[in-house]
C-alpha cells in the first residue's frame, strides 16, 4: 500500500476524504459534546448524557474530507542550474519529478490537485500556452492536465518567488497544502512575509528547498566566469580569493531560512539534487503520516 | 651599476609576462552558469580590497622575480650603496688571457674579444669599486704582476696589448695564486679575461687539484669569469705550408702551398664569398690571385712567384681580406740563398778519414751546398764555430775545462752535432761524461780496434 499524503491540519473539501475537516461530519470519530438547541436532530441527543445529568447535549463527530494540495514550481531562471562537475539532473526537472508524484498520489487517494508557478514562463515548448496556475480539481483528467503542464513548463527569468507567493495566498481561498519547490534564491525577509501570509491565510505550507552540493561547498579550483543564470550579471572569481567569503554568506542564509521555516511552523526539506527523489518522498510522507494516537 | 652582459637587458620586457600571462588567463576562464550569483556578489564585496591587493602584490612579484632574474643573468656589478654585497675588494687581480684567439673580432663593431672583455672589465671596475682596490694585472704572455693605477688605464697598457701566442690559463692562475700569497692581498677579486680555449684551460692538467687546494686555503678570494666563448664565424686562416726559394732555368722563383681554412659556425656559414682574392708582396712587389672557395677552404699546391735574376734575398708576406680574426690573415716570411752545409773534420789521420769526408761532401740535396773543412788537430782553433753545423771528432778529447771543451759545448747547446770517431790514441780525458774505454776486438779477423764508450 502506497503512503498516503496527509494534511497536518484540518482542511475543508468539498468531498468526503482521508482527511480532517475542521466542520462536524458523521464519521466515527467522536469530536465533543454540544449543548442542545431547538431544530437540532433528535436523533443525536445522548440520552445517557441526559440521564447522568438532566441536561441536554448533541454528541457531534469528526468529518471527514478530502484537501487540496497546490503545487507551487518555482520556475526562476536560478531553477535551470545544473552542477558542472556531475552532470547530473537540473533544478527544475528535479523538481518536476517531486511535484509530479506528489500530485500523483493526492489525486490516487481522491484529493485534489492544483499547480501555481512561481515566476516568468521561460521559453515556450513548441510554441504551446502554458498556463501558469491551475486551480484545485479532482478527476484523472485533471491530473492528466497538471501534469502535462508540470512537465512543459520552462524556467528562466528573474524570480518572482515573492510576489507569487503573495498572490497564491491571496487567490487560493480555501484551505490547502500548497507545496512550493524552489531554491529560495530570494531575500530572506521577504520570503519570511511571504510564508506568513500563506499561513495567515491558514494553508498547510510544504517547502522542498533544493539545492546542489556544488552550490554549497563552491568548489571550483580554478578562476572561472559566472554568469547568472536570472539575469545579466557577471560576476570574474577566483575562488582562491573568494571561497571562504562565499561560504560564509551561503551559511549565513541557510542559517536565515532556517529561523525563517522554523518560525512560520512549515515543513521544510532540504534536498540535494544528488539525493534519489523516491527516497526524498518517502522520507517527506512518512514525516507527515499522523500516529495513530495523534487523530 | 654596470652589467656585464648589458645585451641581455633588451631581455626586460620578458619581465611583463606575467601580467600578459594574467590577461590571458583572465579571458580564457571558463564559463560556468551559477544560480547562487548573490553569495558571489556579497563575496565580492566582502573580498573587494583584500583580493585586490593581494591580487596585484602576486602579480607585482612576479614581475620583479622575472626581472630579477634576467638582471641577475646580465650580471650586474654595483658600487656604493647598491653594493650590498660587502664593498670593494682589497685587491682586484686581473688575470688577461692575451692569447691569439682573443683577438677575434666583432665583425659590425671591429671590437676585439681582448678589447671589449678589457672595456666591459674597466668600466664595471671603475663604476664599483671606486678606485678603492688595488688592482693588479697579469696577463699571459709576460706572466709578470703589474699594479695598475686606475681601470681604465687597463685598455692601455702594453701588457694588455693582443699578442700571436698561447695562453697558459692553469700557469696564469698558479701566478696569481703565487702572487695573492705572496703579498697578502686580503680580500681579493679575481677577475678572469678568457675566451675559454680549450688549448690554453688544459683541462685535463694535473695543475688544476693543485690550484683548487691552494685557493681553498685562501678564504678572502673571490673568482670572477669575464667570458667570450663563441667562436667568431666568418673567419678564414691563412697558412703557409711549405715555402721554398729555387733557382731554375728561368730564374730565381718562390714556390708555396698554402692553405685557406674556416671557422664555420651555423649562423655564419654563409659568410664565406665564393672567391677570395690573395695579395702577395715580395721585396714591396705586390700582385695579387683569386681563387674559388669550396665550403670556406682552399688548397693552393705548388704556387710559385718568380723572383726575376739576381733576387734570391728579400722578404714577403701573403695577405687574405680582413676578417675577424686579424692575426692569421697575413703570413710574413724572409727568404736568401740556403745557406751552405758546412762541416769540420778534426784528424790528424786524413786517409783514414777520407770516406767521411766523401760522405760528408756529396750533395744529397741537390739544391744546396756542402762544403767540408778538414782540420789537424793543432788548428782546432780554426774552426768556424758559427758557421759549422757538424763537427767530426778524431782526435783525443779535449781536456776539462778547457777552451776547446767549452766551444764544443757550445757548440752542442745551440743545437749543432757533433760526431767523435776514435783516434789512433785514445787519452783518458772525458768531454761530458764519455770518455773511450779499454779497445774491444769483438772479431778476431778484423785487426781495427772498436770503440767502446764508458763511463
Amino acid at each position: 500500500m502506497a503512503l498516503p499524503i496527509c494534511a497536518r491540519q484540518a482542511v475543508i473539501g468539498s468531498v468526503s476524504g482521508l482527511h480532517r475537516s475542521p466542520v462536524r461530519g458523521s464519521s466515527l470519530e467522536f469530536a465533543e459534546y454540544r449543548k442542545y438547541v431547538p431544530g437540532d436532530d433528535l436523533r443525536r441527543l445522548d440520552w445517557r448524557a441526559w440521564g447522568r445529568s438532566d441536561r441536554h447535549y448533541v454528541k457531534e463527530f469528526e468529518a471527514d474530507t478530502n484537501l487540496r494540495l497546490i503545487v507551487l514550481l518555482d520556475i526562476s531562471g536560478s531553477m535551470n542550474f545544473r552542477n558542472t562537475e556531475e552532470n547530473g539532473l537540473n533544478r527544475i526537472d528535479y523538481a518536476r519529478k517531486l511535484a509530479g508524484t506528489l500530485a500523483y498520489l493526492a489525486a490516487r487517494q481522491g484529493d485534489a490537485v492544483g499547480f501555481w508557478t512561481a515566476g516568468n514562463q521561460g521559453k515556450k515548448k513548441k510554441n504551446k500556452q502554458i498556463p501558469t496556475s491551475l486551480p484545485a480539481r479532482r478527476g484523472a483528467t485533471h491530473l492528466g492536465t497538471v501534469l502535462d503542464t508540470i512537465g512543459d513548463v520552462q524556467a528562466g527569468g528573474p524570480t518572482t518567488l515573492i510576489s507569487s507567493l503573495h498572490e497564491a495566498a491571496e487567490q487560493i481561498s480555501q484551505r490547502a497544502v500548497i507545496v512550493i519547490f524552489s531554491d529560495l534564491f530570494a531575500d530572506p525577509a521577504e520570503l519570511r512575509s511571504a510564508i506568513q501570509h500563506l499561513r495567515f491565510r491558514k494553508h498547510d505550507v510544504v517547502v522542498f528547498h533544493l539545492l546542489d552540493q556544488q552550490e554549497i561547498a563552491f568548489d571550483f579550483d580554478r578562476p572561472a566566469r559566472f554568469i547568472d543564470l536570472e539575469g545579466a550579471d557577471l560576476v570574474l572569481a577566483d575562488p582562491e580569493d573568494m571561497a571562504a567569503a562565499y561560504r560564509k554568506a551561503f551559511a549565513d542564509w541557510t542559517l536565515q531560512i532556517d529561523g525563517i521555516v522554523r518560525s512560520a511552523g512549515i515543513d521544510y526539506l532540504r534536498v540535494m539534487l544528488d539525493e534519489n527523489y523516491t527516497e526524498v518522498l518517502t522520507r517527506f510522507l512518512l514525516a507527515r503520516t499522523p500516529k495513530k494516537s495523534a487523530r | 651599476m654596470s652589467f656585464l652582459q648589458p645585451i641581455l637587458l633588451w631581455a626586460l620586457p620578458l619581465a611583463l609576462l606575467p601580467i600578459l600571462i594574467h590577461l590571458i588567463h583572465l579571458h580564457r576562464r571558463r564559463t560556468v552558469e551559477w544560480a547562487a550569483t548573490r553569495f558571489l556578489l556579497a563575496a565580492q564585496k566582502m573580498n573587494q580590497g583584500y583580493s585586490r591587493l593581494r591580487r596585484i602584490l602576486i602579480l607585482l612579484l612576479r614581475v620583479f622575480a622575472v626581472a630579477a632574474l634576467i638582471l641577475m643573468v646580465c650580471r650586474p656589478l654595483a658600487g656604493g650603496l647598491l653594493g650590498f654585497t660587502g664593498g670593494a675588494p682589497n685587491t682586484v687581480l686581473v688575470l688577461l688571457d692575451r692569447s691569439a684567439s682573443m683577438e677575434q673580432q666583432n665583425l659590425s663593431t671591429g671590437v676585439s674579444k681582448r678589447q671589449a672583455g678589457l672595456t666591459k672589465l674597466s668600466e664595471a671596475l671603475e663604476k664599483a669599486y671606486r678606485g678603492r682596490s688595488r688592482i693588479v694585472l697579469i696577463d699571459s704572455a709576460s706572466r709578470s704582476p703589474e699594479a695598475v693605477r686606475h681601470a681604465s688605464d687597463l685598455t692601455q697598457l702594453p701588457t694588455s696589448q693582443g699578442t700571436d701566442t698561447t695562453a697558459d690559463l692553469p700557469g696564469l692562475l698558479q701566478d696569481a695564486l703565487d702572487y695573492t700569497t705572496a703579498n697578502k692581498t686580503g680580500r681579493t677579486d679575481i677577475w678572469i679575461v678568457s675566451d675559454l680555449q680549450c688549448t690554453d684551460w688544459d683541462p685535463t692538467s694535473g695543475r688544476w687539484e693543485t690550484l683548487r687546494s691552494g685557493f681553498s686555503l685562501l678564504p678572502g678570494v673571490k673568482f670572477h669569469l669575464l667570458t667570450y666563448p663563441g667562436p667568431a664565424g666568418g673567419n678564414l686562416s691563412l697558412n703557409i705550408e711549405h715555402l721554398r726559394v729555387r733557382s731554375g732555368a728561368q730564374g730565381t722563383e718562390i714556390t708555396l702551398d698554402l692553405n685557406v681554412t674556416p671557422t664555420i659556425t651555423p649562423k655564419t656559414r654563409s659568410l664565406f664569398p665564393s672567391e677570395l682574392p690573395i695579395r702577395f708582396v715580395i721585396n714591396g712587389s705586390a700582385s695579387a690571385m683569386r681563387s674559388k672557395l669550396e665550403n670556406g677552404q682552399l688548397a693552393i699546391k705548388g704556387h710559385t712567384i718568380p723572383l726575376g735574376s739576381g733576387s734570391i734575398r728579400g722578404w714577403g708576406r701573403i695577405e687574405i681580406p680582413a676578417d675577424t680574426q686579424p692575426a692569421d690573415n697575413v703570413w710574413h716570411f724572409v727568404f736568401d740563398a740556403p745557406p751552405v752545409m758546412r762541416s769540420a773534420v778534426i784528424s790528424d789521420d786524413p786517409s783514414g778519414i777520407a770516406p767521411v769526408m766523401a760522405a760528408l761532401g756529396a750533395p744529397a740535396d741537390p739544391s744546396r751546398n756542402y762544403q767540408v773543412d778538414l782540420l789537424p788537430s793543432k788548428q782546432v782553433s780554426e774552426i768556424a764555430w758559427d758557421e759549422t753545423g757538424l763537427i767530426v771528432w778524431q782526435i783525443p778529447l779535449p781536456a776539462t775545462n778547457s777552451n776547446t771543451s767549452q766551444l764544443l759545448s757550445a757548440h752542442l747547446a745551440e743545437g749543432r752535432s757533433l760526431l767523435f770517431l776514435p783516434p789512433a790514441t785514445p787519452a783518458a780525458e772525458s768531454f761530458l761524461g764519455i770518455s773511450w774505454g779499454a779497445e774491444v776486438n769483438s772479431d778476431p779477423r778484423n785487426s781495427r780496434k772498436h770503440l767502446v764508450v764508458a763511463k
